[in-house]
């Protein structure tokens, strides 16, 4: 499953336009999948993306409009889309000019792939 | 400002035959949409328009409308730069 997973991550990397790179991490940074294209430095993936993502979101959903769902950051070369998909966080980084909409609704279809993650993580640990 | 986008789209919901209208920005983001449409395809409208653009490099050519029919619905796109319009009939 692992790598069906891997294939469908590297394939998104092509579907969407000026997507750079995909990670899923649990609420700590660890990454569980990535995928990098290669036309971009690994170094775009800082660590700090998902556990900084993680103090926020947990802060935004204080503002009273419900829990967060995510979060957008423009910069100058990448856009950065993450979502709390709790426990996971998913992460896309994509050229500053791709389109953010697009990526923003790839969020539910990444629900779907990352709800199988948590589920398979979670049996693993009643088993350990 | 947000009025004057709702009573555009109010008064094309309002045409004869159409079903729907939604405006996204330049970033592929739902400005406002009325009727049968989902804000969560603003996207791709929005790509659909921008990739339909680059057919062609002339400047002085005016954006193409882009025309989908299917068995259900015909939907008609237009981008004039920085925002793109859908309309479901």
């Amino acid at each position: 499953m692992g790598e069906e997973l891997q294939t469908y991550f590297n394939k998104l990397l092509t579907r969407i336009d000026g997507l750079k790179a995909v990670t899923v991490t649990d609420g700590d940074g660890v990454i569980l999948i990535k995928s990098v294209s290669n036309d971009v430095s690994p170094r775009v993936l800082e660590p700090a993306l998902s556990t900084t993502f993680s103090v926020v979101s947990d802060q935004a959903s204080k503002l009273g409009l419900k829990k967060n769902k995510s979060i957008v950051s423009l910069f100058g070369l990448f856009q950065i889309v993450q979502f709390n998909h709790t426990p996971l966080i998913t992460t896309l980084v994509a050229d500053s000019g791709s389109n953010t909409g697009v990526l923003l609704d790839l969020g539910n279809e990444l629900k779907e792939v990352t709800d199988i993650i948590a589920s398979a993580l979670s049996e693993r640990q009643v088993i350990v | 400002m947000e009025s004057a986008v709702v009573s555009v789209l109010d008064s094309l919901i309002k045409s004869e035959e159409v079903k729907g209208v939604l405006i996204a920005d330049e970033h592929g983001l739902c400005l406002g949409a009325k009727g049968i449409v989902n804000p969560n395809s603003a996207g791709f409208i929005s790509a659909i328009a921008t990739h339909a653009k680059s057919l062609h490099d002339d400047p002085n050519i005016q954006a193409p409308i882009i025309k989908i029919e299917t068995e259900k619905l015909t939907i008609l796109i237009q981008n004039n730069g920085n925002y793109t319009l859908a309309v479901f009939k």
